[in-house]
């Protein structure tokens, strides 16, 4: 099951999570990228969880809420 | 009080929710039943019920994952079911199961259901989405984030290579 926690709350948790490592999350996460790159190692994890927390409310693919005209 | 429940639908609305779910269902690669249930339930949108065959398996799709996938907050509707076929994937795949089956807490095997679920999703948003649920939930049980991380990084690599 996939729980009810939102996504809202998992990015929050996990923001806080790396801004106990002592540093800006995002930048925590570019920092960690850049070291897999230069090793070769894989960073396809890194890169998701920047994209999510980079996200802001436009986080799902293809949608689009429609415009109610006033 | 109790949550109110889903706004009414007609029977081709109904009609329309069931082809949609057993069509990405089966894009994902569910084998099995497939149900919409137009109430509202505690299980985050669906849920996978293994029978005695794959062939008998259910997947149970409930109003809350139609909300959800209009919430740009929230997880598709597409992730939600991957979610689920990942649990089938455990629970089915030859390889898979033999490694898991009996290995792994409840909590334990929703990280994996969620991690076998960002292999299999098409768009991009769908599997950070999916990585990042399983990210949460590793940290959560008191994992470091780089461990949790790499933990996430081996798992998909070794599922990766049975799929």
């Amino acid at each position: 099951m996939m729980g009810n926690k939102t996504l809202a709350t998992i990015r929050q948790e996990l923001k806080e999570a790396l801004a106990k490592e002592g540093q800006d999350p995002i930048r925590w996460l570019e920092e960690r990228i850049a070291v897999g790159r230069r090793q070769g190692d894989g960073t396809e994890v890194l890169e998701s969880l920047k994209r999510v927390l980079e996200r802001g409310t436009s986080s799902k693919p293809g949608k689009r809420r429609p415009k109610v005209k006033r | 009080m109790a949550n109110p429940p889903p706004a009414p639908l007609n029977a081709n609305q109904r009609r329309a929710r069931l082809e949609r779910v057993t069509r990405i269902a089966g894009q994902l690669g569910f084998v099995g039943i497939v149900e919409y249930r137009h109430v509202y339930s505690k299980s985050g949108g669906a849920q996978y019920g293994r029978a005695r065959s794959p062939e008998e398996d259910l997947l149970i799709v409930y109003a809350e994952a139609f909300d959800k996938d209009v919430d740009p907050e929230e997880f598709s509707l597409t992730a939600i079911l991957a979610h689920e076929r990942g649990h089938q994937i455990l629970a089915r795949h030859s390889r898979i199961a033999e490694r898991v089956l009996g290995r792994v807490s409840d909590a334990g095997e929703e990280i994996l259901a969620s991690i076998l679920g960002s292999l299999i999703c098409q768009e991009q948003a769908d599997r950070d989405n999916l990585i990042a649920k399983a990210a949460a939930a590793l940290v959560n049980y008191g994992e470091t984030p780089d461990t949790a991380f790499q933990r996430i990084d081996e798992l998909r690599n070794l599922f990766g290579e049975s799929l």
